[in-house]
């Protein structure tokens, strides 16, 4: 039977939408095996994200609510999920995987002496045990594997669980006493710089879509390229041409004298396929090409390709994302 | 001061992957090995580091078998000033080589500890986090810009998050972890690597140390992600988001 | 009486001991100006002299001929002076009018001393006479003439030429040489008096003696004795300021081109034991280089060809050759004020405290890696410096300490991983070849010739139908060929002039067994660089080959008939061929490709086929901005070698732009991509199948 303690993320309040992956997950192995879970949110002030986790099932919303723990700071969430998994007999603690949760989760592990998997893609029960599969070589590997130990830590990837449907129960709220002086002070939070879209980095998106010569200004590059980074969760990258013609900042440039990246899709688009450019994404899963000039030689490597006038096509294909 | 550089032996970054017919285990065959890129990058900061400050020692360490004595020497090449293997046959696993390294940061005692945030061959992010929580210290991860202030009391850090780069001050003895961000390390060729030959390097075995360890991860099987297919011409968007949905299962 | 003229005459014997004492002088004034120079060099690697004297007489002749030939030819000869325009005249006046009037004055001499012995012995009288004194009066006005040049440039300050206040001040004692020289001659004729031929043999101080033609006799020979004083002081100082002005390029630039190892595109290997021993690879100090290096810093004038040639400088980044050379000779002067003279460190206030260092002090980092290794700089040098060998010493330098980061490493990282600077598996490398029916060294063991692809043919997309266009047209043709296949790897040339020494012969050891085992002798390839590197850099570990070029196989072909171009289709458009620095510079071939690109070998009218030349065409060539490791560096969009030379391409007016190599290829397809829609770049090959419609 598997107690399981749900660590929620986010920011500022703001309910991240990867934590209802985690919840599902929660949900797979209850319904594999038995038990039950809690969600527990950490911050200040976060009454309303818990208001917002209490319709799926858990048996409790734990809220931590303290001005100490304002800020996701290592030490002190650590501390705070070491103690409730600790008291909660807590058998496996799970977040989503995300900076938040890699940071926090480890030592959280450490305090209690349990193991932990990172980017946990499936879990099924085997008998007693617990059968899990995780990514391994950036993507390239699946291993399946076996934690031991009474009491196991994970994050999980959120594109592997789908979210968590809602229920027609609600969940108590139940707040957790912190102790503040028992809290450490190792570290002094200093601040934020947000980033100027909330696109991730090309090098540590899923899905990265890159634009080339065929896109003529600043302004088609965000529309088109932008946008269909932003229907599928991804990152922008640029081939050196647009950077030369002072289209897109050097920052985005993906190739041998640029970034290297290695999504899990790479839509390039308007791309000719030069080996400078490749070299940058060779480790690609799929790579999806779309260029008006059928003998390009992007298509070579490409996994899909469409031929066609980028102008006509990511629109056509950023609409029928959206549905 | 002394900073400690743990760092690990991974298959080179360019190796196609390959899996054994059986699933149990990676194909080595062939394959070149190289110093963790992340390992590489805390190298690179703790050896500006001493470049700067002057009076600073580097030391390297890893866990594993005397093939990784290859590593140790591109670490010392690079710049390090001493090298120590704890010599293991067993594969052990997050919170085991972070037992490990408490007891190789004992015996150190150095001002902080640098090293990458994960290793490209298991991606699992856990060993510098783990490495403070039983160490009772602090820890700054994910980081692309540090600082030593405060008369080298405290490191001023820029991790770089989900949303943006959080700037965390942490008192040493710290835990940091690298980003690929942080720097560009140095290429070492042989030259340097053979002068590394003659700086020391120290090996041990788990009961030098006063250690037993085990592993609690027992890997079952190894397989590949769903096969990529050869390249294939779609005529139209529909046709497109149905093979990317479907065949390929990236959507 | 015969013509004739008394050596000294009209100058007393006092003066004349005087003179030969100041001669004694200057020459000692001089010998320690030059002794000071050559301690500066021999701080450096010494280059074995004595070995070239062992032997026997034809031995040591072998040995020395090349030298001596280069002395004739490009010292005396001027050889490389030419291509200049108005400065090689101002130059080959300057210099002959020099040599004739210092040999003149040395057989005048030797006259003197015989007639002194034997009066029978005097030869400078008669017909020898008249010769001897026309041909100094107008080679005379040929050093003035040269001097004048070289003053009114001077003036005018090109940019590229360097300038010290010096130069002003050697001009001038040349002009007043020359002038003297001719108011001594002049004067002596109004003393003289000489008639008919005796005096015509002198136009020009005949006709300067007219001018003083009132001065009584006395006053004659008393202007006579002043000007010749100052005539032979101005030529004593001269010669004792030598060593101590940019004249000292006439020795040191001597010795260099006597020295030199000429070839082109040649790097010198280094041991695993010599770096063991020396514990440092390639040169962190002056003295690191060798002596020959060393001289080579003295022999450099400044005049910056090749400044104008590099495509470094033509493009805004810090790398100038000759201010490297300058900058280097700097050093070698700084370190002798330093260390030598028995002044002890920090003891003098003018003395630094700290060592200057040679990297990033006096070189930078970003001058050291802008280089493209182009060997434009060492093709125009009229005294043959070798800017290019002393930024590779001091690259591999840079490499062995660790002192090299970012994407160039990376592919450095990935040559050594994956035998392929892309890291694209090694598995990989014959894929290209699938469905060409190009047969490997396995399955044709019998082959004429070796195919070597290439890390560019096997895996860039683009360059791989190079690739397979050839592989067509050596079907075509019946060639009996075969492919390494999945045992070629890098040849390794980039990581050699990159500075990685050793990567570079782990790379070629490994390739110089494999060609052993398939007994490889003959070897075509479509890539320049790997020709070098197989030419020149192999043979260095036992790897020798005879090695081709892909247009220089294609075009024997024609020429045996081999391929035939009956019913091949006429090009559309004019074309024109960018020559690779590699093929063109350092190989010497430039013309196979143009009979390729006209069909001229197959004695087909090249009547309609419009061939275009661009202005740096064959060894002239404009580098495309790849070679030395270049291609995985980035550079500013606005600093772009390959637009200066697409650019370059597109004025003359072609819509296809022809290549060789496909770095050149890579380059210029981006570099002609940002300027124009509607041209386009292929390689000769890809031409030559296109046209045959294969």
């Amino acid at each position: 039977m598997a107690d399981i303690l749900v660590i929620a993320e986010h920011d500022n309040g703001q309910l991240k939408q990867a934590t209802l992956a985690a919840v599902a997950f929660a949900h797979k192995v209850v319904a594999d095996g038995g038990g039950s879970f809690n969600i527990l949110v950490i911050g200040e002030s976060v009454g309303g994200t818990a208001e917002l986790l209490r319709p799926y099932g858990a048996s409790n919303v734990l809220v931590a609510d303290h001005a100490e723990l304002r800020h996701p700071i290592g030490d002190k969430y650590a501390q705070i999920i070491a103690d409730v998994a600790g008291q909660r007999g807590a058998t496996m603690t799970v977040g989503a995987a995300s900076t938040f949760s890699k940071d926090i989760l480890p030592r959280a592990a450490a305090l209690l002496d349990a193991g932990m998997l990172s980017d946990v893609i499936d879990v099924h029960r085997a008998g007693d045990e617990f059968i899990f599969k995780r990514v391994m070589f950036a993507g390239n590997v699946i291993a399946t594997v076996k934690l031991d130990g009474a009491v196991k830590f994970l994050t999980v990837r959120a594109t592997a669980f789908a979210h968590a449907p809602k229920g027609t129960e609600s969940s108590p709220v139940v707040g957790v006493p912190v102790d503040a002086g028992k809290l450490p002070s190792f570290i002094e939070y200093g601040g934020r710089e947000a980033k100027e879209t909330s696109r991730p980095d090309s090098t540590e998106a899923r899905v990265v879509v890159s634009g080339g010569r065929a896109i003529k200004n600043a302004e088609d590059f965000e529309r088109l390229i932008g946008g269909l980074a932003d229907a599928l969760g991804g990152a922008v990258g640029s081939s050196r041409a647009l950077v030369d013609a002072g289209v897109t900042p050097n920052s985005l440039q993906v190739g041998q004298t640029g970034k290297v990246v290695a999504p899990d899709l790479y839509i390039a688009v308007g791309i000719s396929g030069a080996i400078q450019h490749l070299a940058g994404m060779k480790d690609t899963k799929v790579i999806v090409a779309i260029n008006k000039d059928l003998d390009a030689p992007i298509f070579e490597v490409a996994d899909f390709g469409l031929v066609g006038d980028a102008y006509q096509l990511i629109p056509e294909l950023v609409e029928k994302l959206k549905k | 001061m002394k900073i400690l550089v743990p760092l690990k032996r991974v298959p080179d970054p360019d190796t196609r992957i390959r899996i054994k017919s059986d699933g149990s285990g990676v194909d080595l065959d062939g394959v070149k090995f190289a110093v963790n890129p992340f390992d590489a990058i805390a190298l690179e900061e703790a050896l500006r580091i001493k470049e700067q400050l002057g009076e600073v020692e580097v030391v390297v360490a890893t866990v594993g078998g005397e093939e990784c004595v290859e590593q140790l020497r591109v670490g010392l090449a690079m710049g390090a000033d001493r090298a120590l293997l704890v010599k293991t046959a067993d594969s052990l696993d997050w919170l085991a080589i972070a037992k490990v390294l408490v007891a190789v940061y004992r015996r150190e005692n150095p001002e902080f500890v640098l090293m990458g945030k994960q290793a490209i061959d298991d991606d699992s992010n856990q060993v510098g986090q783990m490495l403070a929580a039983l160490l009772g210290i602090g820890q700054a991860t994910f980081v692309s810009k540090l600082e030593l202030i405060e008369n080298n009391h405290k490191a001023r850090c820029g991790r770089e998050t989900d949303a943006g780069i959080e700037t965390v001050t942490v008192k040493l003895p710290a835990i940091i972890t690298s980003d690929l961000r942080l720097n560009e390390p140095r290429y070492v060729s042989l030259p340097g690597i053979m002068k590394a030959k003659k700086k020391p390097l120290e090996e041990m075995g788990l009961p030098d140390l006063g250690l037993t360890v085990a592993s609690r991860t027992q890997v079952l099987k190894l397989e590949p992600p769903a096969p990529r297919k050869a390249g294939l011409r779609v005529k139209t968007v529909d046709e497109l988001l149905d093979k990317l949905k479907n065949d390929a299962r990236v959507l | 009486m015969s013509p004739t003229r008394e050596t000294f005459g009209n100058i007393p014997h006092g003066s004349v001991v005087i003179f030969y004492c100041l001669t004694v002088l200057t020459l000692a004034v001089f010998g320690n100006g030059v002794w000071r120079r050559v301690k500066l060099w021999r701080q450096g690697v010494s280059i074995s002299v004595c070995a070239l004297l062992a032997g026997n007489l034809r031995q040591i002749w072998n040995k020395l001929r090349p030298g001596v030939r280069r002395l004739l030819a490009e010292g005396l000869g001027q050889a490389r002076v030419r291509g200049r325009g108005l400065a090689s005249w101002a130059h080959i006046w300057l210099f002959a009018g020099f040599m004739v009037l210092l040999l003149g004055t040395t057989m005048l001499e030797i006259d003197h001393l015989a007639s002194g012995l034997s009066p029978a012995l005097k030869f400078h009288q008669g017909v020898y006479y008249i010769i001897y004194e026309f041909t100094l009066d107008v080679f005379g006005l040929l050093f003035l003439a040269g001097c004048l040049l070289f003053f009114w440039r001077r003036l005018r300050r090109p940019p590229s030429v360097g300038h010290h206040a010096t130069d002003w001040y050697v001009l001038i004692f040349f002009l007043a040489i020359g002038i003297t020289g001719y108011l001594v001659e002049g004067l002596r004729i109004v003393w003289q008096r000489p008639v008919g031929i005796a005096a015509e043999c002198s136009p020009v101080g005949l006709l300067i003696s007219r001018q003083f033609s009132g001065l009584t006799e006395a006053s004659a020979r008393s202007a006579h004795l002043t000007l010749w004083w100052i005539h032979a002081a101005l030529v004593f100082g001269f010669i004792g300021s030598i060593p101590y002005t940019r004249l000292m390029h006439t020795i040191a630039g001597s010795l260099n081109l006597f020295f030199v190892r000429p070839e082109l595109g040649r790097m010198v290997p280094v041991t695993l034991e010599e770096v063991e021993k020396a514990e440092r690879i390639g040169v962190s100090a002056v003295n690191h280089f060798t002596q020959q290096q060393l001289l080579s810093l003295d022999a450099c004038m400044e005049c910056g060809r090749c400044e104008e040639a590099c495509p470094a400088f033509a493009t805004g980044k810090p790398l100038s050759p000759k201010k490297v050379v300058q900058d280097l000779k700097g050093l070698m002067g700084w370190t002798l004020t330093a260390r030598g003279s028995g002044i002890p460190d920090g003891q003098t206030a003018a003395i630094p405290q700290q060592p200057r260092m040679l990297h990033d002090e006096t070189i930078e980092a970003d001058t050291l890696w802008a280089c493209t290794t182009c060997s434009a700089c060492v093709r125009v040098c009229p005294v043959r410096v070798d800017p290019l060998t002393l930024l590779t010493d001091l690259r591999r330098n840079r490499v062995g300490e660790s002192a090299l980061s970012g994407t160039a490493a990376t592919a450095l990282r990935r040559m050594q991983s994956s035998g392929n600077p892309w890291g694209l598996p090694a598995a990989e490398r014959a894929d290209w070849a699938e469905g060409t029916g190009a047969p490997t060294v396995k399955e044709n063991p019998s082959f004429d010739v070796l195919y070597w692809v290439g890390c560019a043919g096997s895996y860039d997309r683009r360059a791989q139908r190079v690739a397979r266009a050839f592989v067509k047209l050596l079907k075509h043709a019946g060639v009996n060929f075969a492919i390494l296949g999945r045992e070629e790897k890098c040849t390794g040339e980039s990581a050699r002039r990159l500075g990685d020494e050793f990567l570079f012969q782990e790379l070629a050891q490994a390739n110089i067994a494999t060609l052993a085992r398939y007994k490889v002798r003959r070897i075509v390839t479509h890539c320049p660089h790997c020709l070098n590197s197989l030419l020149r850099d192999y043979p260095q570990f036992g790897g020798n080959y005879e090695v081709v070029h892909h247009t220089q196989f294609l075009d024997q072909l024609l020429t045996q008939g081999r391929l035939s171009v009956a019913g091949a289709a006429s090009p559309e458009g004019a074309m024109t061929y960018h020559d690779p620095c590699y093929l063109a510079r350092v190989n010497g071939v430039h013309q196979p490709p143009r009979n390729l690109l006209t069909l001229a070998s197959a004695s087909m009218s090249s009547a309609r086929i419009d061939l275009r030349e661009m202005p740096r065409r064959r060894e002239q060539t404009f580098c495309c901005g790849a070679g030395g490791g270049r291609m995985w560096m980035e550079e500013e969009p606005q600093k772009r070698v390959c637009s200066v030379r697409a650019k370059e391409a597109l004025d003359t007016g072609a819509r296809t732009v022809a290549v060789g190599c496909p770095f050149c290829l890579t380059m210029l397809t981006d570099g002609v991509a940002a300027q124009t829609d509607s041209a386009r770049v292929m390689d000769v090959a890809e031409i030559l199948a296109e046209r045959l419609k294969l």
